[in-house]
């Protein structure tokens, strides 16, 4: 039960963390590569608040969500959209040496060393077997309260309507009338915010470093691809997925598989269900 | 096309000339009163009084020192260079060694194995030395044939590596301890401390698992006690816990953590967060600034509950206290047993004395006294002097050196080299006693 406990917490990260990949994935057209790093950036400016700055973990964790959504829409425009005529695999490899650079600035800002966050995950409640303490139970509810957030936002929202209606099929949205310069900056906004936000989860569960990015990618990727690149729900759904069998898999295989139980996961959703796990239609990947 | 080549060939010759005049200069005799020149290829000498660089019986007695100048050893470079020229100058003020002034020789080998290579051949061929000293674990073993076959009496101040453990004894000797040492002597807390029943927890690396290894067989065969659990894991993870949880599981009187600190860190805030308890034996690597930090954060490991040691010097043998304030006049500051100056003084002793008792340069029969000079029994002697005192009296002697006693094991390993035991005390790493390592514990 303990490592259901993990599961979750390693799962909500993950969602989070794999959301805003899939959402530009959707609706630009291409795998931000450079995802991992904002992720980063968002870990480092969580730590920066409240290491240096002393301010309370839920406004660090806010500041570091809009800092980074910024920077998204900003990267968008001086970045992305220059080379979108291009093609998704232009701008597949502009991400890729965005990521780089975007690494490299961030060694220089914040150097190469390991840091804690120094903030306290409260109370531990014992039940039983199993343990959960006051901050773990934070992070997954913060977890469920985003993804609530975002449900709404895309389905009783104006801009959600045409994020999902882009989505879906942007010349025909572009047709109709949508805005789809705003849908765009929107769409980078939330996903860059939310890779902000998991990268302040993961700095608290474990540490803060430059290499937190590449060494996240991976998982992050996977957990999008086993959802479904174009389905939002089922990326949720996935990176939970993906954490529960990393974390339960300790209990009969050893710990250093769990990266292989990880991509195992991913191979046996995708030979059962290559369209992924949680599509319900078919879908044209570009 | 001739006229394209011709200033192609004669850039060639130009640079030809300058490699030869860059040659010629390692020949070249040094200066009297200990000067230090630099040499063709980076080759630095530093010899006595009226000197040649050639080799023979009728020159100085050349001691090698195939070293990192440059590259990612260089750091250890200046007070290396230091601890050996207190020794070399030891060595000249009792009047040198067999009747000959010592220079020391050295060589970059740039801190990798080519380099390594390259200035062995440097070292030996072109400079012609009676003995050598310096190399680094990967240069040793880049070169470790081709010393036996040269029978040339060598010296590793500081190779850590685990390969060395049973492949000296004849032309090599190691006066630092192995890397696999830091197994033993974590085996050697837990048999002290009296656990019966240890949890391990060790990351997927050369470097952590080879000790790691050492410990659990040490800990079960000699010591007698139980592993609970064996965890190992890959490193670069956010996220330890189901491996935390899995070690303390069936509640180890302590746990064996292997790991660097990026993923020891993220196992002890874990561990906290969850309350287990317990006791930790560190390896090396979680001796960082960063690992100690964590109890300002609510890490509760200190005053003990994390132990860990790293290598020291015997700071109240008399060799240390003799060989420290010179060291200090020349670097201003104090020896520091991970950067090996002591054990790079020692080691040129060690040949010194070699080579007085064998009364020849000849490789194999300098050898052959190495390991009984290093061992009792024999007078006890701590300096070039008193060696060399007792050898012109006809006694045995046993030298003890600045870093340690420097007693050697069949395969001329450091048979217990000294470690500081390391607590956190006030959100630091403070050494709290110096332990040797006790030679029974050895697989």
């Amino acid at each position: 039960m303990q490592n259901v406990i993990f599961g979750l917490i390693t799962g909500s990260i993950l969602a989070i963390a794999s959301v805003g990949l899939s959402m530009i994935r959707q609706t630009e057209g291409f795998i931000n590569i450079a995802h991992g790093q904002m992720l980063t950036l968002g870990a480092f400016l969580g730590y920066f608040c409240v290491a240096t700055l002393e301010l309370n973990i839920f406004l660090a964790g806010l500041i570091s969500m809009l800092l980074v959504g910024i920077l998204g829409v900003v990267l968008s425009v001086l970045v992305f959209n220059p080379v979108a005529a291009s093609g998704p695999l232009a701008q597949l490899f502009t991400s890729i040496g965005l990521a780089y650079l975007l690494f490299g600035v961030m060694r220089v800002v914040f150097g190469a060393n390991v840091t804690f966050f120094p903030t306290s995950f409260g109370t531990r409640f014992d039940l039983g077997s199993v343990n959960v303490t006051v901050g773990e139970i934070l992070i997954v509810v913060t977890a469920a309260i985003v993804v609530g957030a975002l449900a709404l936002f895309l389905n009783q929202t104006r801009l959600g309507t045409w994020i999902r209606a882009t989505a879906s099929n942007p010349e025909l949205a572009r047709l109709r009338g949508i805005p789809v310069q705003r849908v765009s900056h929107a769409v980078w906004f939330v996903a860059s915010a939310l890779a902000g936000l998991a990268g302040v989860m993961v700095g608290l569960i474990g540490n803060v470093h430059s290499e937190l990015g590449w060494t996240l990618t991976l998982i992050i990727l996977a957990a999008a691809v086993l959802g479904g690149l174009g389905s939002i729900y089922g990326v949720l759904a996935s990176g939970l997925l993906l954490g529960l069998a990393m974390d339960l898999s300790a209990l009969v295989i050893p710990t250093s598989y769990r990266s292989v139980v990880a991509f195992g996961v991913l191979i046996l959703g995708l030979l059962l269900r290559p369209q992924g796990l949680f599509v319900t239609a078919g879908r044209r990947e570009a | 096309m001739k006229a394209r080549l011709r200033p192609v060939v004669i850039l060639m010759v130009i640079a030809l000339v300058v490699a030869a005049c860059g040659d010629g200069e390692g020949s070249d005799t040094t200066g009297a009163g200990g000067s230090t020149t630099t040499a063709g290829d980076g080759a630095t000498t530093t010899a006595g009084p009226g000197t040649t660089a050639e080799g023979g019986e009728e020159g100085p007695i050349k001691f090698g020192m195939l070293i990192g100048v440059t590259g990612d050893y260089s750091p250890y470079y200046d007070v290396s260079k230091a601890g050996a020229d207190v020794a070399i100058a030891e060595i000249n003020e009792a009047g040198g060694v067999l009747g000959r002034q010592v220079e020391l020789v050295v060589v970059d080998n740039k801190s990798t194995v080519e380099g390594a290579v390259q200035g062995f051949s440097q070292v030996t061929d072109v400079e012609g030395v009676h003995a050598l000293g310096g190399p680094e674990s990967d240069g040793a073993i880049a070169n470790l044939q081709a010393i036996k076959d040269l029978q040339l009496p060598t010296i590793c101040p500081a190779c850590g590596t685990s390969e060395l453990d049973q492949a000296g004894g004849d032309y090599i000797w190691r006066i630092t301890g192995s890397d696999s040492d830091g197994g033993l002597i974590a085996a050697q807390f837990a048999r002290d401390a009296g656990y019966t029943s240890v949890g391990m927890l060790v990351q997927n690396t050369e470097g952590a698992s080879a000790p790691a290894d050492v410990f659990k067989q040490v800990f079960t065969e000699i010591i007698g006690g139980e592993v609970s659990a064996d965890v190992r894991f890959d490193p670069g993870q956010s996220s330890y816990q189901a491996q935390v949880d899995q070690v303390f599981a069936d509640d180890p009187e302590a746990v064996y953590v292997g790991a660097g600190f990026e993923a020891g860190g993220i196992i002890l805030t874990e561990w906290q967060r969850r309350g287990y308890g317990g006791n930790f034996l560190f390896s090396p690597d979680m001796i960082v600034p960063e690992i100690a930090a964590l109890t300002g954060q609510g890490v509760e490991i200190g005053d003990g509950v994390a132990k860990a040691a790293i290598a020291a010097y015997d700071t109240e043998s008399p060799a240390y206290e003799s060989y420290a304030p010179r060291y200090e006049a020349i670097t201003g500051e104090q020896p520091t047993p991970g950067l090996y100056d002591a054990n790079q003084y020692d080691q040129y002793i060690i040949l010194a004395l070699a080579i007085s008792i064998a009364g020849t340069t000849d490789g194999e029969a300098v050898a052959a006294v190495i390991s009984d000079l290093l061992n009792a029994p024999g007078t006890v002697v701590y300096s070039y002097a008193e060696g060399l005192a007792a050898i012109e009296a006809g006694e045995d002697i046993d030298l003890h050196g600045a870093s340690s006693s420097l007693d050697v094991n069949e395969f001329g390993n450091l048979a217990s080299p000294n470690f500081g035991e390391q607590n956190i005390v006030d959100e630091q790493w403070t050494q709290v006693a110096t332990v040797e390592l006790d030679p029974s514990l050895r697989p």
